[in-house]
């Protein structure tokens, strides 16, 4: 090894490459805490200020998209559904065709604005009607019969992040008790997670103790995954404390779990890190019973949040770098079940949210001249949508990363 | 990681481990694996006793957890309610739902307390672990189910049937109130199918993803018609199954809903899926077996008719349960982590529900509340930022003297009663550290290494600790104190 005692490593990345072969015990621990201190300033300018940021939100359970976007006078809809079919008074038209559930007012107010595209029918082919499954197709990227065992953002985060200039901050930051498996990937990056729950957010006792067991944790198999999980961690822990708790947001978000996950999506965008991708969950939408109060619930939590969060980044101006796509695993089935609860189905409308959209609304309405039993056929691949977001607001080659070429789409 | 349990072939790796082979180390790892922790009395007791007997020990037999008082008082009151709910005037509606919600809250933490202190026990340590790995499976969870009595039931059931063929213990689970209401067992009727519960027996339970068709589901989903939940129990509606002819798996008949439990039980993936569930909660999360290894342990356990002790059994003592490449590298579990500290520092459960379980949500791991029917992946999915932060909270929380001034009136009634009864020693005194504060700083540190971490290289933990104790002239009851509450948030303690 050509460890250098004399050459002190800058960065916490050298620092770990670095592996401690040369430094002793006592030059380290005279040495880690500058070096922390350094890392912990969040009001560095950052190296790329116009950067563009991806907020993911996940819309866990399945969302019923016909029941999101109603197609008021379509009346294969109301024979498809009796009981759960929404009248064309409860619905706020978008087009003379076309509605968002009477929830989602902020929503269509933002689809008026150009500020909301709405991308109908996203699918893939072959669809699978396990949530896990789905989900897992929809997080990695891949076809229904493919089995990957990374994520679209963390194959991004492989081939961005590699040779770009190291970062002291979290490529992607989720807002989950879980790492989304979109962020899998093949390296490690720094990636931090905030629980849903309200943490007690004082600083931990002994840290210098803590620290030095850290470093000299063998790095490799499971025991060096809890080194640099708890290293990057302990390190981005002091900078979010931080934020988050000198943060005023310029507009009051409503007291839901998903407005507060988006609060802190905005306190940390608008401290300057520089993650490029969040990621928070809405979940609950699995409606199989009795699924209108339920799910009009559930879209009015939705809305409510997104305009928040949209009304605040324009508050401090950084609606510009901004992009937030809501997902999930499937839509429902056309065809209403017997508990006025709606089953497993396939395609769905999502919604891309930001201020430099080029189009307001992709595709169009689902067919639903089909039978009871039936299920929606896609129009659009959720792959075109990927793809779209890492060549124009990543800049990246989606066949990389996707591993072959998909039909972009021109929302942005 | 290269695949060193190559070197046993998928015929020897599931033969008992050699006595040969029998000792301190293995002892301690199968004290870990199957329960929370090793300290080094258990382990020569373990050592002792042997393998099998050990086995026999800790799973042969059978453990009742006593029903919660208020699971009992919920239950009757809730009947109660219920007619208030039907007659009851809109006012009255609304207080006897929401005297419901609070029964029921009450109901749930009790249960989850005690549920905490049943299994932190040593003796019923292993058996619940075992509950666990069931419940992770089978999984039924709070937020829908609502009922804690329906909880308890369903893992009263679990608990009855850890030596029973598989096949006993799912058409069980099918008439578990928690799972139909879970899984919408209820809203499936003949003519009117709910293809939930359908889809997660085959997907979850018994077969895995890609071992059955749409159409294998749409027809089972026909057979489970006609279950219902009424007082409490499931009760099988008639007039609403489908009593028509169905193709499962290609084959024709007029099922019923065990007769599909059979059919999935005779696809050759039943055989290998839920030993390898097992594997991964038990073995390893990150590497999966070989399938010639999957298959020669499905075999021998469909040999023994699906019978989930011969699993255990077999599993335990093998000689692949105890290879090297499987030693110290499982990420425990937050519930794993919690008891093994608690048994570790030799400490009795906190009785305070909200302390208790929150700090079991906040590391990402809530009772009887997983995210969703798959259950908790684990491994690596336990540790992310927020998370870790729990677990040293929660060390610190057990080394920092209890504010007894803060205590609200029934924690700290629960205390006083805790302590007359012999079990309210819920923090590290400075006692107790004073017991050990004789000892030369090289022994001590030897000491809580062993005590504490998996037989890894030590070395460099061991330098990291002398010199902390050295050096400067502080407390040293406070610097002993900090040292192991440091120790046990380092990487190694969280692997098992």
């Amino acid at each position: 090894m050509k460890n250098d005692i004399l050459q002190t490593p800058t960065t916490r990345r050298e620092f770990l490459k670095s592996g401690l072969g040369g430094i002793g015990l006592v030059a380290f621990s005279s040495f880690a805490p500058a070096f922390l201190t350094q890392t912990t300033l969040a009001n560095l300018p950052a190296p790329e200020k116009d950067r563009s940021i991806l907020v993911l939100i996940q819309l866990a359970g399945g969302n019923d998209g016909l029941n999101t976007l109603i197609p008021f006078e379509d009346a294969n809809y109301y024979r498809l559904r009796p009981r759960l079919g929404l009248r064309k008074e409860a619905v706020t038209p978008i087009t003379h065709t076309l509605g968002f559930h009477k929830s989602c007012g902020e929503l269509a107010e933002l689809h008026r604005e150009g500020k909301l595209c709405i991308i109908q029918n996203v699918g893939y082919p072959n669809p699978n009607r396990s949530h896990f499954r789905s989900m897992e197709i929809w997080e990695t990227g891949s076809d229904s019969d493919e089995y990957l065992q990374t994520g679209w953002l963390g194959r991004y985060f492989d081939n961005k992040c590699d040779g770009a200039p190291p970062s002291e901050e979290p490529t992607g930051i989720h807002i989950s008790n879980q790492l989304p498996q979109s962020f899998h990937s093949e390296q490690t990056h720094n990636l931090y997670g905030l629980s849903l729950q309200r943490n007690n957010r004082r600083p931990p006792v002994n840290q210098n103790l803590l620290e030095e067991l850290i470093f000299h944790t063998p790095g490799d198999n499971t025991a060096g995954f809890l080194k640099h999980t708890m290293m990057d961690a302990m390190i981005t822990e002091k900078q979010v404390r931080k934020i988050l708790n000198h943060y005023r947001p310029a507009i009051d978000y409503p007291r839901t779990p998903l407005a507060r996950s988006l609060q802190q999506v905005a306190s940390m965008i608008a401290a300057g890190m520089e993650t490029r991708v969040y990621f928070v969950s809405h979940r609950g939408f699995d409606t199989h019973t009795n699924q209108l109060n339920t799910h009009a619930q559930l879209l009015a939590t939705l809305s409510q949040a997104m305009a928040a969060f949209q009304s605040d980044l324009e508050s401090h101006s950084l609606q510009d770098q901004v992009l937030t796509m809501t997902f999930s695993e499937f839509g429902r089935r056309p065809a209403e079940n017997n508990g006025r609860g709606t089953d497993h189905g396939t395609a769905a409308p999502l919604f891309i949210m930001g201020n430099s959209l080029k189009q307001s609304q992709i595709g169009r309405s689902p067919n639903l001249n089909v039978d009871t039993k039936s299920d929606l056929i896609h129009s659009i691949d959720f792959r075109q949508v990927y793809s779209t977001l890492l060549n124009k607001w990543f800049d990246c080659d989606p066949a990389n990363i996707l591993g072959k070429k998909y039909k972009p789409l021109s929302f942005i | 990681m290269p695949e060193e349990y190559k070197e046993l072939t998928p015929y020897v790796a599931w033969n008992p481990l050699p006595h040969s082979e029998w000792n301190a180390q293995s002892a301690s790892h199968l004290l870990r694996r199957i329960g929370f922790s090793a300290t080094p009395d258990k382990t020569k007791e373990v050592l002792e006793r042997g393998l099998s007997a050990t086995i026999d020990h800790y799973f042969g037999v059978q453990r009742v957890m006593p029903i919660p008082p208020k699971i009992s008082s919920a239950r009757q009151n809730t009947r109660e309610m219920s007619q208030k709910l039907m007659q009851g005037s809109p006012e009255e509606q609304k207080k006897a739902r929401r005297e419901i919600r609070r029964n029921f809250n009450e109901a749930y933490r009790e249960y989850g307390l005690n549920w905490i202190q049943f299994a932190r026990e040593d003796y019923n340590a292993p058996y619940e672990k075992m509950v666990m790995f069931l419940q992770d499976v089978l999984v039924v969870g709070l937020p829908k189910t609502r009922n804690p009595y329906w909880l308890y039931l369903h893992q009263s059931l679990l608990r009855e049937n850890i030596n029973s063929n598989f096949d006993t213990l799912c058409k069980a689970v099918s008439r578990s109130p928690a799972m139909i209401k879970y899984l919408d067992l209820q809203q499936n009727r003949k003519g009117h199918p709910n293809e939930n519960f359908a889809r997660e027996l085959f997907e979850l339970f018994i077969l895995g993803e890609g071992n059955y068709t749409e159409k294998d589901i749409k027809e089972a989903a026909r057979a489970l018609t006609g279950y219902k939940i009424r007082n409490n129990e499931f009760f099988f509606n008639r007039r609403q199954f489908d009593d028509g002819s169905k193709t499962v798996f290609n084959r024709k008949g007029r099922w019923n809903g065990d007769d599909v439990i059979d059919l999935a039980l005779d696809q050759s993936a039943a055989r290998t899926f839920l030993p390898n569930e097992f594997l991964h909660f038990y073995l390893s999360t990150d590497v999966t077996l070989e399938d010639s290894y999957l298959k020669s342990l499905g075999n021998i356990w469909r040999r023994n008719h699906f019978n989930l002790g011969s699993l255990i059994k077999t599993v335990f003592k093998s000689r692949i349960f105890f290879h090297p490449q499987f030693r110290g590298n499982l990420i425990k579990s937050p519930t794993h982590f919690y008891f093994g500290l608690l048994q570790d520092l030799n400490l009795d459960v906190a009785p305070f529900p909200s302390h208790t379980l929150n700090a079991l949500r906040n590391m990402g791991q809530p009772f009887f509340a997983p995210p969703n029917v798959r259950g908790w992946v684990g491994g690596k999915n336990w540790i992310n930022a927020s998370t870790l932060a729990a677990r040293r909270q929660l060390i610190e929380s057990l080394f920092s003297p209890l504010e007894e001034d803060n205590l609200n009136a029934d924690d700290y009634a629960a205390l006083k009663t805790a302590h007359r009864e012999n079990r309210g020693k819920i923090t590290v005194t400075e006692k107790m550290i004073k017991g050990i504060a004789g000892m030369k700083n090289e022994a001590m540190v030897d000491h809580f290494i062993n005590y504490f971490l998996s037989d890894f290289d030590n070395d460099q933990i061991r330098k990291v600790l002398m010199k902390y104790i050295n050096q400067g002239s502080a407390n040293r009851t406070e610097k002993i104190r900090n040292l192991v509450a440091v120790l046990l948030q380092s990487p190694q303690y969280q692997l098992s």
